[in-house]
C-alpha cells in the first residue's frame, strides 16, 4: 500500500513540475505552450550532452540544464510569441497563432532531438548520480524519487509564494487582467514575459532531467505524453493557479495510480482524458478556478 | 511529361489526399478556431478504413462508413468544444489526438501496434483523387460564396461585430467543426485507399505539425490557400536536397516564420496582389479620363 503512495507522489511531483510553468505562462501571458514537453525533454538532453563532455555531478548539471531549458523559451518569447504579440491588434487574437507558433519551435526541437538520438533511447550516465533506496518514515523510496518530491514542492512553494507577495508577482496579476492597464502603470509586459516564460522553461526542464533518471532512459517524445496529463492537471487546478496546479497534479496521480490498481495499467492514459472531458462537460472554467480576476 | 507524371505518381497522389486534409483544417480555422481535431478523425477513419478492408468491404461502403462515423463524432466533439473559448477548445482537441495516439498504440489486436496495417489494396488512383479534390474544393467554394459561409467570414475579421449583425458564433463553430471532422475522415479514409496501410505514425505528431504547415503557409484566406499549402508540402522533401530527417526542422521553422512574417499566408498574399492590380488598374483608368474631362 505504502508503495503505491510513493508511486502517486513521484508521479505527482512530475505533473507538478511540469504542469505549474505551462499553467503560469497560460494564465499570466495568454501563451499555451505546446512546445513544453519538448522543453521538458530538451531540459534531459542538454543534461545528457554535457555529461557526455565530462563527468560531472547532478548538483552542477541540473542547474546548468534549466538554465538551458529556460534559455531556449526566452528565445521563443524573443522569437516567435513577441513579435507576433505586438502585431496582434489585442491581446486574445495573439493567443492563437502563438499557440500555432509553439507546435513549429516544438518541431524543430524534436526533429534535432531525433536526430542526435538517432530514433534510440538514451540513458543519462550512472556516475552523475547513483540511484540507492533509502527509507523516510517507514517508507521506502529511491533518492532520486525523494529528490523529485523534494523539488517538486519545494519549487512550486517558492514561486506560488513569489508571485503572491512579491512586488513582482502583483504585477504578474495585474498583466493577466490586462496588459494595457498594466502599461499605464508603469509594469513592462515585455520583461515580465522573460521572466515568466524562464521560470516555466527552468521548471520543466528540471522535471525532464529527473525523470529521465527516474526511469533511466529518455528519448525525443519524452514530453508529448506529458501534455494530456497537464492539460488534465490544468483543468482541475484552473488556468493560470499555481497552487491549483500543484494540487491537480497529485489529484491526478492519486486517481491515475488507483485505477492502475483496480482497473488495470490500461487505464492509466484514459484518466486524464476522462477527467478533462467530465470537468469540462460539468465547470467549463475548470474544478478550481475562479473568475479571470482572482486569478494567479 | 507523361513519363515525368508516372514516376511521381504517388508524389501527386499524396498531395491531393493532404489538401483534403488542409481543407479539413482550414474550415475550422476561418472560424477562428484553433482545433487539430481534424487529425483524430483521419486516424478514426483511417483505422477504420484499414480494418474494414481486411474483411473486403466493398471500398464505397468504406467511405460512407468513415463519413457518418466521423460525421457523428465530429458533432459529438463540436457540442463539447463549443462551451469552451479559444485555447480551452485547443487543448481539448489536442487531447483527443493524443488520447487516441495512446489507444493505437496500446490496442495491437486491432490496430497492429506501432506497426501498424499493412499490404491493403489499393482503392483509388491520382486521377480518382483529383477528381475527389475537384469536387470538395467547388462544393467549398460556393459554401463560402453561400451564407454560411460569409457568415462564417465574417468572424474570422471581428467577432464582436459578426454577433452583432445577429450571426450566431456558436452555431457555425458547431457547422465548421462538423464539417472539418468529415473532412479529416474523408481524408484519412482515402490515405489508406491510396497507400494500402496505416501505421501508428499517421496519429501522431508529425501529422499535425504537417496539417498546420498546409494551413499557415497556405493560408486561411480563401479556398485555394490550402491547395497552395498541401501543394508546397507534398513537394518539399523533393525540393530540400538534404536529408529527410530534417523536415520536421523545417517545417517547424516555416511554421514561425509565416506567422510572424505572413500570418495571412500565401492565400492572403495573393488577395493583396489582386486588390493591389485592380487599385492599380482603376487608378489608371482614371488618369486616362481626366483629360478628356478638363478638355470638356
Amino acid at each position: 500500500m505504502s508503495g503505491y503512495f510513493v508511486d502517486a507522489m513521484i508521479l505527482g511531483s512530475i505533473y507538478a513540475l511540469f504542469t505549474v510553468g505551462l499553467s503560469l505562462s497560460w494564465g499570466i501571458l495568454g501563451v499555451l505552450n505546446l512546445a513544453h514537453g519538448s522543453i521538458f525533454m530538451a531540459g534531459a538532453l542538454s543534461a545528457y550532452m554535457i555529461t557526455s563532455a565530462g563527468a560531472l555531478p547532478l548538483a552542477v548539471v541540473l542547474p546548468a540544464s534549466m538554465l538551458v531549458s529556460g534559455g531556449l523559451v526566452v528565445l521563443m518569447e524573443l522569437v516567435a510569441f513577441r513579435p507576433i504579440r505586438r502585431r496582434a491588434a489585442n491581446p486574445l487574437a495573439a493567443e492563437l497563432p502563438m499557440a500555432i507558433a509553439s507546435v513549429g519551435v516544438s518541431s524543430v526541437l524534436v526533429a534535432f532531438a531525433n536526430n542526435f538520438t538517432a530514433g534510440y533511447s538514451l540513458s543519462l550516465p550512472q556516475d552523475m548520480f547513483t540511484v540507492s533506496s533509502i527509507n523516510i518514515l517507514g517508507l521506502t523510496i529511491t533518492n532520486i524519487g525523494a529528490l523529485i518530491v523534494v523539488f517538486a514542492i519545494g519549487l512550486t512553494v517558492a514561486l506560488g509564494l513569489y508571485v503572491a507577495r512579491s512586488r513582482q508577482g502583483r504585477a504578474l496579476k495585474v498583466i493577466a487582467q490586462d496588459s494595457y492597464v498594466g502599461g499605464l502603470l508603469g509594469i513592462s509586459m515585455n520583461r515580465l514575459a522573460l521572466g515568466t516564460m524562464f521560470i516555466s522553461g527552468a521548471l520543466a526542464g528540471c522535471g525532464g532531467v529527473l525523470f529521465s533518471i527516474h526511469v533511466n532512459s529518455m528519448h525525443a517524445y519524452m514530453g508529448e505524453a506529458l501534455l494530456l496529463k497537464a492539460f488534465a492537471v490544468i483543468v482541475v487546478g484552473g488556468i493560470g493557479s499555481i497552487w491549483g496546479a500543484a494540487i491537480g497534479a497529485y489529484v491526478l496521480a492519486a486517481a491515475e495510480v488507483l485505477a492502475v490498481v483496480s482497473v488495470g495499467v490500461g487505464m492509466r492514459d484514459v484518466v486524464a482524458f476522462v477527467l478533462i472531458i467530465v470537468i469540462l462537460l460539468a465547470r467549463p472554467q475548470g474544478l478550481l478556478s475562479k473568475r479571470k480576476w482572482q486569478r494567479s | 511529361m507523361i513519363s515525368w507524371l508516372a514516376y511521381y505518381d504517388d508524389v501527386i497522389g499524396h498531395m491531393f489526399v493532404l489538401m483534403i486534409l488542409a481543407f479539413s483544417m482550414y474550415v475550422v480555422m476561418r472560424v477562428g478556431v484553433f482545433s487539430v481535431a481534424s487529425i483524430g478523425f483521419w486516424a478514426i477513419a483511417g483505422y477504420g478504413a484499414a480494418i474494414a478492408d481486411q474483411y473486403d468491404v466493398p471500398p464505397l461502403l468504406i467511405v460512407g462508413g468513415a463519413l457518418l462515423v466521423s460525421g457523428v463524432f465530429g458533432l459529438l466533439l463540436a457540442l463539447l468544444a463549443v462551451r469552451l473559448s479559444g485555447l480551452s477548445l485547443t487543448m481539448v482537441t489536442i487531447a483527443f489526438v493524443l488520447l487516441l495516439q495512446v489507444i493505437v498504440l496500446n490496442w495491437e489486436d486491432v490496430t497492429g501496434g506501432s506497426l501498424g496495417i499493412f499490404g491493403l489494396p489499393v482503392h483509388i488512383g491520382t486521377y480518382g483523387l483529383l477528381a475527389v479534390v475537384i469536387v470538395v474544393a467547388v462544393l467549398l467554394a460556393l459554401y463560402e460564396r453561400g451564407r454560411t459561409g460569409r457568415a462564417q467570414d465574417s468572424l474570422l475579421h471581428d467577432e464582436q461585430l459578426a454577433q452583432s449583425v445577429g450571426i450566431d458564433i456558436r452555431r457555425q463553430r458547431i457547422v465548421a467543426l462538423t464539417l472539418s471532422a468529415l473532412l479529416g475522415g474523408l481524408a484519412g479514409c482515402l490515405n489508406v485507399f491510396q497507400t494500402g496501410m496505416m501505421v501508428s505514425n499517421e496519429v501522431g505528431f508529425h501529422v499535425v505539425v504537417d496539417a498546420l504547415t498546409m494551413v499557415i503557409l497556405g493560408g486561411t484566406a480563401a479556398w485555394y490557400g490550402p491547395v497552395i499549402g498541401a501543394a508546397i508540402l507534398a513537394w518539399l522533401p523533393q525540393m530540400l536536397s538534404f536529408a529527410d530527417e530534417w523536415r520536421l526542422a523545417v517545417q517547424g521553422v516555416i511554421i514561425v516564420v509565416v506567422l510572424v512574417f505572413a500570418p495571412q499566408g500565401a492565400a492572403g498574399l495573393i488577395q493583396r496582389l489582386a486588390r493591389g492590380v485592380a487599385a492599380k488598374r482603376r487608378s489608371s483608368l482614371l488618369k486616362r479620363r481626366e483629360p478628356q474631362d478638363v478638355s470638356a
